[in-house]
């Protein structure tokens, strides 16, 4: 009797180890978001009430699976306490699939593939002022990249940072900031 | 030898607040004959049956968590979401049943163990990105009574025949539900190019004129 209780239990831990082995070898998707090799951001338009400017983050699957990005959006974080002369706007939209939406359409990423994603920020003037005059005020704008990511595992939120610096801002608006 | 023309049929984006008869006769009444088949696209009637569901409504289960890994991870069933989709329509232990069938069936040689043994969802699942926005973030399930849909089909359209197809541009072709009298492996065979498109299309529904001519030709 024993004898077989023993046979049971060694085929079971056989068994584990080779599920094991066999999960460990096939292993799992991991999105990494570059933001550190973010590209600088650029003027896309500017008009006398606001402006758009973006900068591409790629988003690697460094992973041994296929891994789904199921939404994207960012979000810009300009409290009034902090500032209150421009209202900020954040889009998120693939690139190669423009859209004029603000949606976003689900995306798969191959292992050791990566996809690229325009992260887009609109200011606009408030208080009656001009673009120009508000943002020569502009802070350091933090903007969190929210995605929503699934795979092997069940889905999950997860963020990544990235910082529109004022002195950029000023840079591509074509201004100087005050001394405040 | 009566020619096929295939017909492409756009309409706006379907949701379950649509009746796929009532669509079906709005966008095809005046274009049908009665030597025309009608196909639908598989996803669609599913959609218009309510047959979708999100990942974040889901409670994924260990099992579902375990089962998915061994489906290759490009397949609809390979996340725990699409996993745990189909283990709450056909049910978590014969799921779990027929993965293990199919894993010994692959052993002796014999594939497709699980498709036939797990349930006719199995097949039919498509995980998130497998379907058109708005739905692309939805886990969409095949159709319910597919054999019933295609029998009312005809009966309002007064066509010969009608089709609920799963067709893709992989060169996929399948007929899900299918009149009587209608030949559904030469309706796959003329679908096989997907006139249906890609997911960014809107043409859910597609005619073939002539089949009637076409398929007494065939015998």
């Amino acid at each position: 009797m024993i004898d077989v209780l023993i046979a049971i239990a060694g085929v079971l831990v056989a068994c584990t180890v080779i599920v094991k082995l066999f999960f460990w070898k096939e292993g799992n998707p991991k999105v990494i978001v570059c933001e550190k090799e973010r590209t600088p951001f650029k003027l896309d338009a500017v008009t006398e009430k606001s402006i758009s400017v973006s900068t591409m983050v790629e988003f690697r699957n460094v992973g041994t699976q296929c891994a789904t990005i199921m939404d994207c959006i960012v979000r810009t974080l300009l409290p009034y306490e902090q500032y209150d002369g421009v209202k900020a706007e954040g889009r998120a939209e693939r690139e190669g699939a423009p859209r004029e939406d603000d949606y976003f359409e689900s995306v798969l990423i191959q292992k050791q593939e990566s996809i690229f994603i325009h992260a887009r920020v609109i200011l606009t003037a408030r208080k009656g002022m001009d673009i120009r005059t508000a943002l020569t005020h502009m802070v350091d704008l933090p903007m969190d990249i929210v995605y929503t990511e699934l795979g092997r595992r069940p889905w999950a939120i997860h963020k990544a940072r990235i910082v529109l610096t004022a002195d950029e801002i000023a840079k591509l608006a074509g201004i100087k900031l005050a001394d405040d | 030898m009566a020619e096929v023309k295939i017909v492409s049929v756009p309409t706006r984006i379907l949701t379950d607040k649509d009746d796929i008869l009532d669509i079906l006769e709005k966008y095809t009444k005046e274009k049908i004959t009665e030597n025309d088949v009608v196909s639908v696209a598989e996803s669609v009637v599913a959609i218009t049956q309510g047959r979708i569901v999100r990942p974040e409504e889901l409670e994924i289960s260990p099992l579902a968590q375990f089962c998915c890994r061994f489906i290759p991870d490009q397949g609809s069933l390979a996340s725990p979401h699409g996993m745990q989709s189909l283990m709450n329509v056909e049910g978590q232990w014969r799921v779990t049943f027929a993965l293990f069938a199919g894993f010994l069936g692959k052993i002796i040689g014999q594939n497709g163990l699980f498709y036939k043994l797990g349930g006719e969802q199995t097949a039919l699942i498509d995980d998130v990105t497998g379907t058109m926005p708005p739905f692309d973030k939805h886990i969409v399930y095949g159709p319910e009574n597919p054999e019933d849909v295609v029998k009312r089909i005809k009966e309002r359209l007064g066509c010969f025949g009608a089709v609920i197809a799963d067709v893709n541009d992989l060169k996929r072709s399948r007929i899900v539900g299918v009149t009587d009298g209608t030949r559904g492996e030469l309706v796959a065979k003329l679908l096989i190019d997907n006139p249906f498109g890609n997911a960014s299309q809107k043409t859910p529904i597609v005619i073939l004129k002539n089949f009637r001519q076409y398929q007494e030709e065939q015998k």
